[in-house]
């Protein structure tokens, strides 16, 4: 029961000392303890709902900061969960944000609309700008949508005559518009000599349905992903996004009847640093690398990319280079003002690594840090890791 | 609701719309503290500077409503919590170090600072805060110092109180007043600066802190020991203190607390365990070293059957891993538990831990204890299972015998947490009626209309 498991909350306020966001608005509303004891009293009857009640459960990031602190054992990302799977179901959605998550079951119309939004809110000041009025509230730089999506591209299979046969999972960000990372990810494949089924009936993921609370919706999605990939004849499922990662790995087990899929899902990092012999040659580059809080902390996946990095650049340890950036999915959306302070400190960590490259594993990571550091007039760029590993097997930097 | 329009539209001319609010969104997140007790405030106060503050005090004074200051909320004997409702003054915006001066080794700091946030800056100007109670990365100074905080350090580098040397509070009439001096020595008139540290946030609310700071010792030795029986391990706490060591930290674990990290983390511990030693020797390098030999030397003439001395930083983590997981792993072994934070002469720490045996047996409840042997502080944990019925009367049962137990053997209630109002009952137990009287004058003189933080310390019978 949901009430039991608040009850273990004993309220010492551990969890204010870990919470990227508390840690920027220092208010105890916006805790993991307090957004724990605003379900309690709701639950107890004490409390009902309110805008402010609506954007204090929709703000968290579920990034498990906390969870991994708690002495009790209390998983608030969990109880934020379930609070949000009660709102779906007792308030409306607002139009915009229905519109968006009922895009994510058409994927073609889903693509044309994000071409549209993106050309209607074109803004022209002299740097090639986009912007997706339901990422960003302010003036973003976007990297451009592709006009043909990464599913589109490429053919259902990809034969490299190799003995390892895995599947790959593109997600939407990189189906649309983060596109050269799924490039490099083929790339790298067919030349490890492992054959790749990128079947087209993949779509997304459902982590904005499910985060948003629309359990059904996310078990649609799920149905069809679980069905598109036959996972009895891959050796792996790789996911290039956290998000979409963490979704497959752990919410499909319980948003679908097969666990046998969530058993082979693998970030790409992970998959080729621990199931692949690789020979690459050492770029003359430095690279600093970024923790996606989905990939370190949801899938605890945070040496396998530093080990990637280090054989194939110089590798450089930024500070705090575990601590979250600031986009946080629904956070840049909800809430920039909190996104922008809480990315301020990562910008100033890149800057003082001094590396020629940034390296993350995350397409939201990506799009947000590379926004920052254009904002703060750094000429650097943020690349996937697998674009960074790429590079070495290609010896193109 | 206790405050009025017409009063809440003069508290939030003070402090501006944004940092005032009656709504129960914000009336929960303070109503509670780590004793997971709740009383709903009326409204909740942002307050930024000791001018709000003041203001805040003379308008509660006036209508006689009721604030409850706060920090982090993290107390373990209700300090925070707001009894009769009315105004919970939340003080974590006065968050800024206001100055680290290495000259006369003395820092200034407002309330709502974290200690883990002042410790770390202190240590960048190559100096040392030493109070560090278990909760330093979340708690705040203001608190620290409104419950005279202890932690691991105690035995050799004393509490809180031996380092807060001047205050600027707010008095529960409004007036600011500043006591102390930032000299390190002053002796004008009462010391009203030590009168305030400890007070639980019942005679004046605290805006600037001034502690003294020292240079951090050149060398740190940790060493781990397990013994066979809990006396051999209290006869080497004393053997180390005849020999005259005195380590920066002494801690001491009960088997049942290890028996809970071991289920907890599977840790591998030695068998026949009855108690562990957890020592760290600080000081110039050379007679650090020597002073680890001659504690190790100790331990050994004192049956100890295994003992480790870590020689990397890594090698302390883990050395100290088992001690930081007992909070958590005690938290999985049993669904409830009553913390109290007794403190004896170090002397009687071994007749103490027999006669909470004792008592454990007669009401039969598993006590597990832990804590700073070296300043006789332990922190004794009922284990609990709330869901059945008669359980926690039965606990309270024994915690007031441990208490009568502590009070005849020359010892104190609280070591570190404070009174709060959940040991207030128990306070008589210790503090005689004509000092009770004093401390309930003193009370009525900072505070005539007990408007602040009320229902705390005293009991009300």
């Amino acid at each position: 029961m949901l009430i039991d498991e608040i009850k273990d909350c004993s309220k010492c306020g551990i969890c204010r000392a870990v919470c990227p966001i508390f840690f920027i608005v220092n208010d105890e509303v916006m805790s993991p303890r307090g957004r724990v004891s605003l379900v309690e009293a709701m639950l107890e009857g004490n409390l009902s709902i309110s805008d402010r009640y609506i954007d204090t459960i929709r703000t968290c990031i579920k990034c498990t900061r906390c969870a991994d602190v708690c002495p009790s054992g209390v998983r608030p990302e969990k109880i934020v969960q379930s609070a949000r799977e009660m709102l779906f179901e007792t308030i409306e959605t607002p139009d915009d944000i229905k519109e968006a998550l009922r895009l994510t079951f058409n994927p073609k119309r889903f693509h044309e609309w994000l071409i549209n939004k993106n050309n209607e809110n074109k803004i022209d000041n002299g740097i090639p700008l986009w912007q997706l009025p339901l990422i960003f509230h302010g003036n973003a730089y976007l990297p451009n949508l592709s006009e043909k999506a990464v599913l589109e591209k490429y053919p259902e299979y990809i034969n490299s005559n190799g003995k390892k046969k895995v599947g790959l999972f593109i997600g939407c960000s990189v189906n649309y518009s983060n596109t050269t990372i799924a490039d490099s990810a083929i790339d790298v494949l067919e030349k490890l000599g492992i054959d790749i089924s990128i079947p087209k009936d993949q779509t997304c993921c459902g982590a904005p349905l499910l985060f948003y609370g629309d359990i059904e919706g996310a078990k649609t999605l799920a149905n069809i992903n679980v069905k598109a990939f036959k996972c009895d004849d891959l050796d792996a499922i790789l996911t290039l996004c956290p998000a979409c990662g963490i979704t497959l790995k752990q919410d499909y087990e319980r948003l679908t009847d097969n666990s046998n899929f969530t058993l082979k899902i693998y970030d790409i990092s992970e998959y080729i640093a621990k199931c692949t012999d690789y020979n690459t040659k050492k770029l003359d580059i430095s690279v600093t690398y970024h923790d996606p809080c989905y990939l370190r902390l949801g899938q605890k996946v945070s040496a396998e990319p530093r080990q990637i990095l280090k054989d194939v650049a110089k590798y450089i340890e930024m500070k705090d280079a575990n601590k979250c950036c600031g986009y946080g999915g629904t956070l840049a959306l909800f809430h920039p003002e909190i996104s922008q302070k809480i990315g301020e400190s990562k910008v100033k960590n890149i800057i003082n690594s001094g590396a020629d490259f940034i390296a993350t594993g995350c397409p939201g990571c990506i799009l947000f840090i590379n926004d920052m550091l254009k904002k703060s007039g750094i000429n650097k760029n943020v690349l996937h890791t697998i674009q960074i590993f790429q590079r070495s097997l290609d010896h193109s930097i | 609701m206790q405050i009025d329009k017409e009063t809440y539209k003069k508290l939030e001319n003070i402090v501006g719309k944004q940092f005032i609010s009656s709504a129960d969104i914000d009336r929960v997140c303070h109503s509670y503290d780590a004793t997971k007790q709740r009383h709903l405030p009326d409204v909740v106060i942002r307050p930024n500077s000791a001018q709000e503050i003041s203001e805040v005090m003379k308008i509660a004074n006036e209508y006689r409503i009721p604030v409850y200051p706060r920090g982090a909320a993290s107390g373990l004997t209700g300090g925070a919590v707001p009894l009769y409702g009315g105004i919970a003054l939340d003080l974590t915006r006065l968050n800024k170090i206001i100055e680290i001066d290495e000259a006369n080794l003395m820092a200034t700091v407002e309330p709502g600072v974290i200690i883990a946030d002042f410790q770390n800056e202190v240590e960048k100007h190559g100096l040392l805060y030493p109070p560090d109670p278990a909760s330093n990365k979340f708690a705040t100074m203001g608190g620290s110092v409104a419950e005279c905080s202890g932690g691991l350090r105690g035995m050799k580098y004393g509490v809180t109180k031996d380092y807060v040397t001047a205050l600027e509070v707010v008095l529960p009439t409004g007036e600011i007043i500043h006591t102390g001096s930032i000299t390190l020595k002053s002796v004008t008139g009462y010391d009203l600066t030590k009168l305030f540290v400890g007070s639980e946030g019942t005679l004046g609310i605290f805006t600037k802190i001034v502690v003294k700071l020292i240079p951090p010792p050149e060398r740190i030795e940790t060493i781990r020991a397990y013994f066979g029986s809990i006396k051999d391990s209290t006869d080497t706490v004393s053997s180390i203190i005849a020999n005259k060591i005195v380590p920066r930290a002494l801690e001491f674990v009960d088997e049942a607390c290890i028996k809970a990290v071991s289920v907890y983390t599977g840790f591998n511990v030695p068998n026949g365990t009855k108690a562990m030693l957890l020592i760290e020797l600080d000081g110039p390098s050379d007679s650090v070293k020597k002073d680890a030999e001659r504690v190790m030397q100790i331990i050994k003439s004192h049956n100890a059957f295994e003992i480790e001395k870590a020689e990397t930083e890594q090698e302390k983590d883990s050395l100290w891993a088992i001690r930081r997981s007992i909070s958590p792993a005690l938290y999985a072994i049993s669904s409830g538990k009553v913390n109290e934070d007794i403190c004896v002469p170090r002397s009687r720490l071994t007749e103490m831990l027999e006669k909470i045996a004792e008592i454990g047996k007669k009401y039969s409840f598993t006590i597990a204890n832990f804590g700073h042997a070296g300043d006789g502080n332990i922190h004794v944990n009922i284990l609990t299972e709330p869901s059945v019925p008669g359980e926690l009367e039965r606990a309270e049962k024994a915690v007031e015998e441990i208490f009568q137990s502590v009070v005849q053997l020359g010892g104190t209630l609280s070591g570190e947490h404070g009174i709060g109002n959940t040991k207030s009952k128990y306070l008589k137990y210790e503090v005689g009626p004509v000092e009770m009287k004093l401390m309930r004058e003193i009370k009525k003189l900072f505070d005539p209309n007990n408007i602040l933080n009320p229902g705390k310390i005293f009991y009300a019978d």
